[in-house]
Order: C-alpha cells, then structure tokens, then sequence
C-alpha cells in the first residue's frame, strides 16, 4: 500500500473518530450540562466536515497531478 | 572479488510491487500491529474483567487529549504534502512541510507533558473500613479522598481534597489541577490504608493508560528523530540519489501515519469510553 492509499485510509479513519467524539461530546453534554464537552463535540463534527472536503480535495490531486498518479 | 549488486532499492519489485524498504515498512508495521494489539486486548480484558473501571473522562484530560488528536492528523496531512512536494520537485515546500510535521510531533509531545505532570502531584488515599464515616463528607470515591498534599508530618497528612462526590463516582482527578478543591483536612495516617499519587502505580486503568500513551510517545520520538534526518542531514540524497530519497520520505510517511493511527484508536478509547 502506498502512502496515498494509506493516508486515504487514515482520513477514513479520522472522520469516523471526528462523528464518534460528536456524539460522544452531544451525549455528555446533555447528562452534565458541561459546555465544554458540547464545544467538543460541535468541534469534532466540524472537523469532520473540514476532513471530508480535505479528501474530495486530495482524492481529485492524486488523480489529476502527474507526478502523483 | 566481485562485489554483488542490492537490487530494488529505488525501482520495485516485478512480482511484489515493492522497493526494498517499503516491504521492510510494512513488515516492522506489521510487527508493530501485533505490539499495540497485544496492549490493546490487555486493556479490553482489564476492562472486561473490573468490576470497577472508571470513566476516562473523570481522570484524564480530554481537552488536552483532543487538542493532540488535532495536532496528529494535522501532522499527517502535513506529512504526505512534504511527500506530495518532493513528487512535484517543490524542494523548498517539502522542507516547509517536513518542518511543520517535526514542530507538530514537538507540540505534541510538550501538551503531553503537561497532561502527565500533573498526575504525579495529585495524590489518593484509600481509607480503612474503619475510618470511611470519620472523612464521609470529603469523600471523592467509594472509599478514598483525592487531592493535594500540603503538609505532612510522620502521624498526619495535611490534605487539599477535591470536590466530594456526593454520588460515589469514581471521579478521582476531574478538577486535578486544583481548581475545584475544597479546605484543607487533616487525615490520620492510621486511618489510611494505602496512599499513591495518579502515577502508573495507582491503579489498572493508570497502569495501561500510561504504558500505551508512553510506548506512544516514545514512537512519536522515533518519528521526530527519522524526519529531522530527512529534513536536514538526509536530504543531500535529493540530488544524488532522488528516486531512493522519495523512497525513504514514503517509508518515514507511512510510519507516521501509522503512529497517528494508533492515536486515533487510543484516544477513544482511553479518554471517551
């Protein structure tokens, strides 16, 4: 596997773990009422959304920038 | 005497595909995978096995933890465009970004320090049976207090408990830095059973917490060492020898990637669960 793959893999990974710390932050937030785990978790799912346009963006230059291919 | 050629160190492999160091990569991933995977399942059977394991949020620091998450996937990306650069013969932007990877790993490695040093002044003492109604308004867990020490003679500790928990949770460090301390008390050392500080030695959870986070971090190091030789010493290999130096910047990239792949397992599930 090549590092392009693997980091595809690692994206994966990342935005799956942003939505899981999401509902994690979204959850505790509404059993403690603690606005720090509630910035947490708005932050996560944010940069979850910031990591999915991040692999639009890096899948289209692996397949369009010759010296990636 | 003739002198026997090392093939495959710049072109692959016809049959496997690979350069020399890339099957040696992913074989010492491989090993790699089995290390993490054995504390992994460690850290599953202690858990399965307790009958009291405490939630990681009431003894760690998640906002330092999740603030390291930002930094480590920031340092991948950085680490793949430093690759993506020297690809597209951008020498100048792969020394950028390499830079950037390396002063990342550092900022990691400093929130680090800061999220351990605190446990190792913050102390907990497990109380007799006998003398849990004597502290019953200062008890933070079941049958303990934490705190701070402030003041102790060979009879007595001069403790600064954190807030009580009138539910008996285990929320042994949730205000560890202080901020949430109650007045000082005073405990009789004949009423405590057992005093230790957040260290390693304090229990299941802190024992695994800290192997798996310290193995990490001593990976992290590893890492650091690797792309500060790419970045500086190494580098002369551009010129000479570029195949082979792209080569050797995808070997330390997948180590990185994989590095912060463990993190991304090891946060949730020490931290969250």
């Amino acid at each position: 596997m090549s590092i392009k793959s693997f980091h595809i893999v690692f994206v994966a990974c990342s935005i799956a773990l942003s939505a899981f710390i999401g509902v994690w932050g979204i959850r505790e937030y509404s059993a403690t009422r603690n606005a720090g785990e509630l910035a947490i978790g708005v932050g996560a799912i944010v940069g979850g959304l910031v990591l999915v346009v991040y692999s639009n963006w890096f899948i289209k230059k692996i397949r369009t920038v010759k010296e990636l291919r | 005497m003739s002198v026997a050629e090392i093939k495959y160190i710049d072109k692959p492999h016809p049959i496997t595909g690979l350069t020399n160091g890339k099957l040696g990569i992913w074989l010492f991933l491989a090993s790699e995978v089995m290390l993490f995977g054995a504390l992994f399942s460690s850290l599953i059977l202690l858990r399965v096995g307790s009958s009291d394991w405490p939630h990681g949020k009431n003894i760690l620091d998640v906002p330092l933890a999740t603030l390291n998450t930002i930094i480590l996937i920031t340092s991948s990306v950085t680490m793949v465009m430093a690759w993506a650069s020297l690809k597209m013969d951008r020498f100048d932007k792969f020394k950028l970004y390499m830079g950037a990877t390396i002063a990342l790993s550092c900022a990691f490695l400093v929130i680090k320090f800061f999220e351990y040093s605190p446990k190792f002044s913050h102390y907990e003492a497990f109380l007799k049976p006998a003398a849990v109604s004597k502290y019953e308004d200062h008890l933070t867990g079941k049958a303990s207090i934490s705190g701070h020490i402030e003041k102790q003679t060979d009879d007595e500790i001069v403790f600064k408990p954190d807030t009580p928990k009138g539910d008996h949770g285990a929320d042994h460090g949730a205000e560890h830095d202080g901020h949430a301390e109650h007045a000082e008390i005073t405990i009789d050392r004949a009423d405590i059973h057992r005093l230790t500080s957040f260290g390693p030695w304090h229990s299941n959870f802190l024992g695994i917490y800290f192997t798996m986070t310290g193995l990490h971090g001593l990976h992290i190091i590893g890492g650091i060492v690797v792309n500060a030789w790419l970045l500086f010493p190494g580098s002369v290999m551009f010129r000479k020898e570029r195949e082979r130096f792209e080569g050797r910047v995808e070997c330390a990239g997948l180590y990185w990637h994989f590095v912060d792949l463990v993190w991304i397992f090891l946060f949730p599930t020490l931290y969250l669960l």
